[in-house]
């Protein structure tokens, strides 16, 4: 992942404390368009990268501190940053001073267009470096350009030669002079983008930001069709008359992103200082006391299963564990062998020879094994995260092979062992296009791994359909569950209820099984605002793909608190009685999940009937548990107490994170 | 791998209760049918070495299952070289070993036994002398089987770890009890008895052959019918049923109450029974099919969660409607991760045990925490000790929160106006009591599975595939039994069933949303019926799958060298297809059945540990494993090479691929590392000083050849400050030095 550098310009004009048209009267022009600055900071701070440089060039300052200003020019004009890594403490300042100077502008001062040029003049400095560069202009539709030609074509020179990316947040006023126009053909000199900062911040809310995780290949090598079993495939010595070989590349394609996660402090209660706890863990092992008999009579009556029993090889801990006393006896860290435990009873140690000699040798590389029709696949047996397999160089054979199992609907069966000596993996591999651009696209298949023998977890459950059992047992015996089945009525109004709760439109199908493309797929860097691309509409619409609202609530929140630490006391504010709902809570209220954002897509009047049908036809009623003492709370009651509370604050309007209207555009 | 007491809170033990561990004995009745040999086989045999293939393979599944083997109705051989015990107290029964988790142990004894015979030191079939119940003398005892279930009965119940006990019954005896009603009085009595603390008898009828001229007889089966129909054994079910006629009387609205009566909750789902139209009692089975019937028993649940599946919403009917689900893991995969520390210094190999103590990072002090509690978890012990989850910023600045706080920041509630009623009032005939206690809920916490629509399974892409299924299935007990709901809906299975029937019938699936665990973080599902994609011959039980699918976090992008390159990518050539299509229709499959595709690498471990715990020379041993993968590439390459006319689709291919490779060597994307021998110095450093090779590096801007020790040093000596311990930071920091330099 390569390094950002990331420049903000200012505007701290008196017009920027004017209302703000899309603040709903709340909020000025510049808070409006530090909101997306903020956000981004804030994720800065969770997820920090010492290598990363941000600077601030502040237009309208009351200081002035640039190396090109002279007496007569450029005042006013304040750099902050750039040299190291971008700490809490200078976010604190940074926030301190990002307010309206209400000062009058001076002649001598520095426009907005000249801190431009200031801001790429602290990016020139590292010419030699690789960075990503990031170009953000905060300012109003009040302000005016205000630059020389001459030093306009100079900026856009600059930003083409270094590769800067450059946003103009534009903040619209209320009593606008409007000078969109001006800007727009500044920001289209300059190879840059306009953004209007109310829909930036609505964008923020809905998607937070995506980080491109740089692509590591897990596997390099040929994959053949043909090969002889017995001989190592990574060998191109291997490949004969008989056999295919297609160069490959295989890069994870989804995986589970997980929570920033949070660790372990011991806080001082009145002082609130804070110290990192970490777990120490001491091994020992333990010595069991003599069994005593108990019952004499008992052990006699079941002399012959004891005998029976083998002879246990280690001292377990469970089963009569809990009865028998024992002394423990420390043992030194590392002065153990692995174990392994081949049944209740049986223990063996595992030295390095053993394992070695249990490992069943494998030799790296894809094997196709077959072809099966694509719908003989049951998607039931997709099991693992999946892969895309792409070739290592543009090939027109490897193509012509996707493109003909695309055509006969069929999909390749291969075995894939990824390093030497790894377990064989059976896997299934779906042909694909991946959309690239609007026109283009990468021919390549995703690979998913199938289940073996071993890993099928089978059971007998009761059919749903007819009176006697499915699985397990033959055809004919009792379904104890018949009784039960739905008669005709009820099925026809669970039909009626299904097809009208119908998600797919005529705009949302997907033309082809095999193209596969979204935002993500193609995404070269980290954004600094995920706005929607051209290609976006086209795809995400069929595949229902958007951002976690969890993981958008979660970090929402932390960022949120670390925006309302500044220049207070944090131990006070977090010990706050209310801390929750004057901190946490978005003002618009708490949860992400509400009947108005369903309601949005597949309310009608009918619907409701239909619903209300099925309820008195099916007989459903929700029934709460109760508990028989009623005194038993459950784990996290306290929390949904919290909750009633919060609700209690503010009923009716949500957060529409899930924003399915936006799905089914 | 080692084992590792973490104090993580999210881990969810609700569940833990319902692991299932079951106990199988298996009962042989030597009849002289069972040792006849057919076809080179007999049934004995066949359900010997049947059992011990399901060892094998339950000992990397179950390793904590329970097997024994009884058989009866025999005496030994007089030249006896098999190692079974007499049973005390029941003449002319025996055991090869008792109900016992399986071990290396037993699972030798009954290996060896089958080896002797394979290798003619035994005769299996001989080592055991039926009695023949056609012939009084021959000392057949009808007293011996109730005498012998009875014996069972009491070993079951000693055997409190198993959750689930079966007798696997097989028998070619068509008149056991020779007709005598007071052995068929006690054989009702010990049936009901073991139907009653839901001991399950599986009795597989055998075919019964003229042990002389080896020709199938007639099995009559009334005798069986009798002893299983007429008693409790079918009644728990049959009063499920009842409930349903029973309650319908004043007109009232039918209460779907077989919950009540269902007393055992998951035992019965499990405890099949036998019914009247059973096929076992139809026909009995072959020689052949035995082995399925016994490894029809490593059958086995695994639930994963229970939850409300909410189907309705709407200012009016809010959550109203819905059914309550569970949902079980199907596939998982199985790897060798048994292992543990152990200490090997005494007589017998001993567990290591950790301890693990909280203390503050800089001084090592250990932090005491409140005294356990049982009402107490770690955590919240932690919390009283004023310990907090924080994140550090930049530098030396913590945020921490209370775990209250935490929860609010990750918890996930749906609004949805349900009515909900108490289970109190169901008894409760008032209805204005009814009507009071009817109170408008606004809000589901988790767990919960929210619908959000249907689509056409057309529209399902499988790509984005992260985790295995889960399959889904009703709750038979409507959420009342789990410890994770605080309610749940009357008549789930009639409204999953209604969903499923009419969803496989317009080819939908379900799209739901949210958290199906209580700390679990919510996500969209697919939720297909499972017939709509399994194929109906692989027999794949009713219900829906439930695959999750992908947030746009979960999403990896493709290296840039591939978004940049435009359409070279995706040329295809239109002669080239039809070749590979030609190609593709040789090598065609019908079917994927994980059953028939086992893990080598597993069960060569396995192998292998099995021969070093028996102390066996490894040299000298069946190596061997099923490696269908091989078995595959094999069969394929022969026919290649025996087919002239895939021959030449594979030489015409060839061609083009090397044409390929000679035209275009140059197109490697940069992405792609170059192996150890394709990297070229671009310049030389031989005889340089470190200060010089880093000179020279930078002048290159190549630092290949640089090592970190060697910036490290080169930083510390002109003072540079680098931020970072990358290499990459150290090359960031001496650049901008020696370009200030130059």
């Amino acid at each position: 992942m390569s390094k950002d550098f990331t420049v903000y310009v200012v505007d701290l004009s008196p017009y920027m404390g004017r209302e703000s048209k899309d603040g709903g009267g709340r909020l000025t022009v510049l808070e409006t368009g530090l909101k997306a600055v903020y956000d981004n900071l804030n994720g800065r701070m969770i997820k920090f990268r010492a290598s990363d440089r941000i600077a601030f060039v502040l237009c309208h300052s009351t200081k002035t501190d640039n190396d090109h200003a002279t007496e007569s020019s450029l005042r006013n004009i304040e750099v902050i940053g750039a040299n190291a890594a971008f700490t809490y403490s200078e976010y604190e300042a940074i926030h301190s001073k990002l307010v309206v100077n209400s000062n009058e502008r001076v002649e001598t001062e520095g426009s907005i267009g000249e801190a431009v040029v200031v801001a790429i003049g602290l990016f020139k400095a590292t010419e030699k470096l690789k960075y990503n560069r990031n170009l953000v202009v905060i300012t109003s539709s009040d302000a005016a350009v205000d630059v020389e030609l001459p030093l306009v074509e100079a900026s856009s020179n600059a930003i083409k030669k270094l590769d800067i990316s450059l946003v103009i947040n534009m903040v619209e006023a209320a009593e606008s002079a409007s000078r969109s126009a001006e800007w727009l053909e500044y920001a289209s000199k300059l190879g840059g983008q306009l953004v209007d900062a109310a829909l930036a911040n609505s964008r923020l809310q809905h998607a937070p930001l995506l980080r491109k995780v740089k692509p590591i290949a897990m596997y390099q090598g040929p994959m053949k069709f043909g090969p002889d079993p017995n001989l190592d495939s990574a060998d191109p010595q291997n490949d004969d008359q008989f056999t295919l070989s297609f160069d490959v590349c295989v890069y994870p394609a989804a995986k589970i992103e997980s929570m920033p996660s949070l660790t372990l402090y011991y806080v001082d209660k009145d002082t609130g200082l804070t110290e990192k706890v970490k777990y120490q863990t001491s091994y020992h092992i333990r010595k069991y006391h003599e069994k005593e008999v108990t019952n004499a009579t008992e052990a006699n009556d079941y002399e012959e299963d004891e005998q029976q029993a083998p002879p246990k090889l280690v001292d377990e801990e469970e089963d009569d564990a809990f009865e028998r006393p024992y002394t423990t006896i420390p043992v030194a860290k590392g002065d153990w062998e692995e174990g392994f435990k081949y049944s209740t009873y049986d223990f063996i140690a595992i030295t390095k020879p053993l394992l070695e000699s249990a490992t069943y040798s494998t030799d790296p590389g894809i094997s196709i094994c077959a072809f099966i029709h694509q719908s003989k696949v049951p998607y039931g047996m997709l099991t693992e995260a999946s892969n895309y397999v792409i070739p290592s160089r543009p090939s027109k054979v490897f193509c012509s092979l996707v493109e003909a199992l695309m055509q006969e609907e069929k999909v390749a069966v291969a075995q894939f062992v990824p390093k030497s000596d790894d377990e064989k993996q059976l896997t299934v591999l779906f042909p694909v296009k991946l959309q690239t651009g609007p026109t283009s696209v990468v021919y390549g298949f995703i690979q998913v791994r199938l289940p073996f023998r071993e890993d099928a977890k089978m059971g007998r459950f009761p059919s749903l359909t007819r009176a006697y059992k499915t699985l397990g047992t033959a055809d004919g015996e009792d379904n104890p569950m018949a009784k039960f089945l739905p008669n005709e009525e009820e099925l026809d109004l669970m039909k009626r209820f299904i097809t009208s709760k119908d998600l797919d439109t005529k705009h949302n199908k997907v033309e082809s099984i095999n193209n596969v493309g979204n935002s993500k797929l193609t995404m070269k860097d980290t954004e600094f605002f995920p706005f929607p691309k051209d290609d976006d509409d086209r795809v995400n619409q069929r595949t229902f793909l958007q951002s976690s609202p969890a993981l958008a609530k979660y970090t929402a929140c932390l960022k949120r608190i670390i925006g309302k630490s500044f220049g207070k006391d944090y131990h006070e504010l977090v010990n706050d009685k209310e801390f929750i709902s004057k901190y946490l809570l978005n003002d618009k209220g708490t949860n992400l999940y509400t009947i108005n954002t369903i309601n949005g897509v597949n309310n009608n009047r009918s619907l409701d009937q239909l619903s209300a049908k099925l309820i008195e036809e099916l007989n459903v009623e929700y029934v709460k548990k109760v508990t028989s003492d009623g005194s038993k709370r459950r784990r996290g009651d306290n929390i949904n107490a919290t909750y009633n509370n919060m609700v209690k604050l503010d009923e009716g309007n949500f957060e529409e994170i899930l924003d399915l209207e936006d799905l089914l555009r | 791998m080692s084992y590792v007491y973490e104090s993580n809170e999210d881990s969810e033990d609700t569940f833990k209760q319902y692991e299932i561990r079951e106990g199988i004995v298996f009962l042989v009745d030597v009849t002289p049918s069972v040792v006849v040999v057919n076809e080179g086989t007999s049934q004995l045999y066949e359900i010997l070495a049947a059992i011990n293939d399901l060892m094998s393979e339950l000992i990397i599944t179950m390793p904590k299952t329970g097997i024994g083997i009884y058989l009866y109705n025999c005496t030994t051989a007089k030249d006896n070289k098999v190692n079974v015990k007499p049973i005390n107290s029941v003449p002319h029964a025996y055991k090869l070993f008792g109900l016992a988790d399986l071990n290396i142990h037993n699972m030798k004894l009954l290996n060896d036994f089958l080896d002797d015979h394979r290798n003619g030191l035994i005769d299996i079939n001989k080592a055991f002398i039926p009695d023949d119940p056609s012939k009084k003398l021959s000392g057949f005892d009808p007293a011996v089987l109730p005498k012998l279930l009875t014996k069972l009965m009491g070993e079951l119940n000693k055997k409190s770890k198993y959750n689930l006990k079966k007798v696997v019954w097989f028998t070619s005896n068509d008149n056991p009890l020779l007709g005598d009603e007071k052995h068929k009085e006690s054989m009702w009595r010990i049936i009901n008895d073991y139907s009653q603390n839901y001991y399950y008898i599986d009795p597989i009828f055998l075919d019964k052959f003229d042990p002389s001229l080896g020709e199938k007889l007639p099995f009559d089966m009334s005798i069986y019918q009798d002893i299983f129909i007429n008693t409790n054994y079918l009644n728990n079910r049959k009063r499920r049923a009842q409930v349903d006629d029973d309650d319908d009387s004043d007109g009232k609205k039918k209460r779907n109450d077989y919950l009540s009566s269902n007393s055992r909750g998951f035992k019965d789902l499990l405890y099949d029974g036998l019914s009247a139209n059973s096929n076992k009692f139809k026909s009995t089975t072959i020689t052949k099919q035995i082995r399925a019937s016994i490894f029809r028993l490593k059958e086995i649940k695994r639930i994963v969660f229970n939850c409300n599946l909410i189907l309705s919403d709407g200012e009016e009917t809010g959550g109203n409607l819905g059914c309550t689900v569970k949902g079980y893991s199907i596939y998982n995969h199985e790897s060798i991760r048994r292992t543990k520390h152990v200490y090997p210094h005494l007589e017998h190999l001993k567990p290591i045990y950790l301890d693990t103590v909280l203390i503050k990072e800089s001084l090592g002090d250990p932090l005491e925490l409140p005294p356990k509690h049982h009402k107490k978890s770690q955590r919240q012990r932690e919390e009283e000790a004023s310990v907090m989850k924080g994140l550090e910023l930049p530098k030396e600045k913590v945020i921490y929160f209370n775990d209250e706080q935490v929860s609010f920041m990750k918890s996930s509630i749906f609004d949805n106006r349900m009515k909900e009623n108490n289970t109190e009032s169901l008894d409760d005939n008032n209805d204005e009591d009814d009507n009071e206690m009817k109170t408008n809920v606004s809000l589901s916490y988790a767990p919960y599975l929210k619908l959000l629509g249907f689509r056409d399974i057309s529209n399902f892409q499988p790509y984005y595939n992260l985790v295995p299924p889960i399959f889904v299935t009703a709750d038979l007990d409507n959420g009342l039994r789990s410890y994770s709901l605080g309610g749940g809906y009357s008549n789930s299975f009639k409204t999953f069933s209604a969903l499923y029937q009419q969803c496989l019938k317009l080819k939908k699936f379900a799209l739901v949303f949210g958290p199906y665990k209580r700390n679990a973080t919510p996500c969209l599902y697919g939720m297909i019926p499972s017939l709509l994609t399994f194929p109906s011959d692989l027999r794949f039980p009713e219900g829906f799958l439930m695959v999750r699918l992908p947030w746009l976090e979960d999403v990896r992008s493709l290296p840039n060298d591939y978004i940049d390159q435009g359409t070279a990518y995706s040329s295809s050539d239109n002669e080239l297809v039809g070749k590979f299509k030609e190609l593709i229709n040789h090598f065609s499959m019908d079917a994927i059945e994980p059953k028939e595709f086992p893990n080598p690498a597993l069960n060569y471990f396995y192998l292998i540990m099995k021969y070093n715990l028996l102390q066996m020379d490894i040299t000298e041993c069946d190596l061997t494993v099923e490696d269908k993968l091989k078995e595959i590439l094999l069969n394929n390459r022969q026919l290649i090479m025996n087919d002239d006319t895939i021959l030449d689709l594979i030489k015409d291919i060839k061609l083009h691929l090397v044409q390929e490779l000679n035209d275009m060597p140059s197109l490697v994307p940069s992405n792609v590392k170059k192996s150890k021998l394709q990297v070229q110095k671009t310049f030389s450093t031989e005889n340089l000083s470190p200060d010089e090779i880093i000179q020279s590096c930078f002048k290159h801007q190549d630092w290949k050849q640089s090592t970190v020790a060697m910036l490290k040093s080169f930083a510390k000596l002109k003072s540079i400050v680098v931020d970072g311990k990358t290499k990459q930071a150290f090359i960031d920091a001496i650049s901008n030095y020696l370009e200030g330099g130059i």
